[in-house]
């Protein structure tokens, strides 16, 4: 906790350099280091990539990460577009890789900036729209927010700012108040009790990389395949009502 | 302010090209290894399972073989059976055969063996009947059973029919007048000069006689023109004999033979 101080909420309020609006603060620093270690990592691996089955165990990893994913993804978009990997995998990759490094000491994951968070969520807000227009097109897209009744057009605005809203703070809380905790117990006690608390955290951070990537992928699905299978039932009036709306 | 606005759009970036990085560097490679590796095992497997079609199809081809083999060979068996059965029929018809010709050589030198002992007899017995004719004659009268036989020679001649007569004399008249009379014993000259006249009246009456003496005749007498012959002599009763003996044998012959069939 060098670089940061206990009353220092997000780690954009430690500013290296500053030039008018434009600065670089440990938000970004640390984010370029995630970044360089997983390109970096993914390039080592997949230099020497085998499509043979001698690989090396590295790749295996990767290749299970990789496959895991992809079949999450299958089973929440019953869609196999590797679009979806691209985008919800480096969120997921991207959120993982930070919570994890915590458990190295004067660490500080990116996501504990709400700025990072915030610009997950808008990534997946507007990922959520873009996704949902290339598959149904621009008013197919819209249609959705006047449904049932063009009444509802209000409430299904409020609740695609508001989820937005909530992916960025859940993220950014989780991980921002894990940090706090094992903070303040280094101040009480150094011993012990801290390595329980930074063990949860591991946990907590892996599950938030997780909720927050399964999120993103729900939306992005109830605005394509969902809002298509209930366009689908409502074209056959016999069929029961239920509603996918996540 | 917990928000930084130029933050927020610099991770919005930071986001954006991570998503490129990794989409180059991790996503594609891998999901190329992954498909690559996929193809290649689904190849494996496809070349596996044509393989064991292959061999499955080889397997089955030698079963065909195997099985045609077998038939052909079932067939060469009957085949073989059949020809030795044949070949069989074969040796036991010739062994017949051979038995048969054996059986009708046999009865021929039974029959060469009998037509020999008869005329052996016939040869004996006219010896024999010859020699005690002759001994009996002799002891009775030398020369009256001589004159007997050219008396019954000359009665025989007389009661020649007509027609006979007259072919005999033609005969000796076509050879040139010349009789030959031949007979088993020495003739006396009362007697030539009593057949000469006889054959001189009843044949032909400018024959010139002339005799001779033949011991196949054993006894009697034999009037010989151009292929006419005039005989009498002991050859019929021998005949007679010999036709007896003959009979005889063929019945032990048959009995013989009766025999030896329900002993085989």
């Amino acid at each position: 906790m060098d670089l940061m101080n206990l009353k220092d909420i997000s780690p954009d309020q430690v500013i290296f350099w500053q030039w008018g609006p434009i600065n670089v603060n440990a938000t970004l620093v640390f984010t370029w280091i995630v970044m360089g270690l997983m390109v970096g990592g993914a390039w080592l691996v997949t230099r020497r990539i085998r499509p043979d089955t001698r690989m090396s165990r590295w790749q295996n990893l990767l290749e299970v990460v990789v496959d895991g994913m992809r079949r999450q993804i299958r089973d929440i978009s019953q869609e196999d577009k590797p679009s979806y990997l691209y985008v919800v995998g480096t969120l997921f990759l991207f959120i993982l890789v930070s919570n994890l490094l915590t458990v190295f000491p004067g660490w500080v994951a990116p996501t504990a900036s709400l700025s990072t968070t915030a610009a997950l969520a808008i990534c997946a807000f507007v990922a959520v729209p873009v996704y949902g227009i290339l598959d149904r097109g621009f008013l197919g897209y819209l249609r959705q927010y006047i449904r049932p009744t063009i009444f509802m057009l209000p409430f299904n605005v409020m609740g695609e700012l508001s989820r937005t809203l909530a992916l960025a703070v859940r993220l950014f809380g989780n991980i921002m108040s894990g940090m706090k905790i094992v903070a303040i117990l280094l101040a009480i006690a150094p011993f012990i009790f801290p390595v329980l608390m930074h063990a949860l955290g591991l946990l907590t951070g892996v599950i938030q990389a997780y909720i927050f990537a399964v999120l993103a992928m729900v939306y992005i699905a109830s605005a394509t395949r969902v809002q298509k299978a209930r366009e689908q039932k409502e074209e056959q009036p016999n069929s029961g009502e239920e509603n996918h709306n996540g | 302010m917990l928000m930084d606005w130029f933050t927020v759009v610099a991770q919005i970036v930071n986001f954006l090209i991570l998503v490129a990085l990794l989409k180059y560097f991790l996503y594609d490679r891998i999901i190329q290894a992954m498909d690559d590796r996929e193809s290649r095992i689904q190849g494996r497997l496809d070349e596996a399972q044509k393989k064991s079609n292959q061999a499955e199809e080889a397997a089955e081809s030698y079963r065909e073989k195997q099985r045609k083999l077998e038939s052909e060979r079932q067939e060469i068996m009957d085949q073989a059976k059949q020809e030795a059965e044949k070949e069989r029929k074969e040796l036991a018809r010739k062994a017949r055969e051979e038995g048969e010709n054996l059986r009708v050589r046999w009865r021929e030198s039974v029959q060469k063996e009998k037509e020999r002992f008869l005329r052996d007899l016939k040869q004996m017995a006219a010896k024999e009947v010859y020699g005690i004719t002759r001994q009996a004659l002799k002891d009775l009268a030398d020369s009256d059973i001589e004159e007997q036989v050219a008396e019954t020679f000359l009665s025989r001649m007389k009661s020649m029919p007509s027609e006979e007569k007259d072919q005999m004399g033609k005969a000796i008249r076509n050879n040139e007048n010349r009789v030959r009379i031949a007979s088993g014993f020495e003739l006396a000259s009362g007697t030539r000069q009593k057949i000469t006249r006889a054959v001189r009246d009843e044949l032909s009456k400018k024959a010139e006689v002339t005799y001779e003496t033949d011991t196949d005749l054993i006894m009697g007498l034999e009037v010989k023109g151009h292929g006419e012959k005039l005989a009498w002599s002991a050859e019929n009763y021998l005949e007679d004999l010999e036709h007896k003996a003959q009979n005889m044998l063929e019945r032990q012959a048959a009995q013989a033979e009766g025999s030896e069939v329900q002993g085989s």
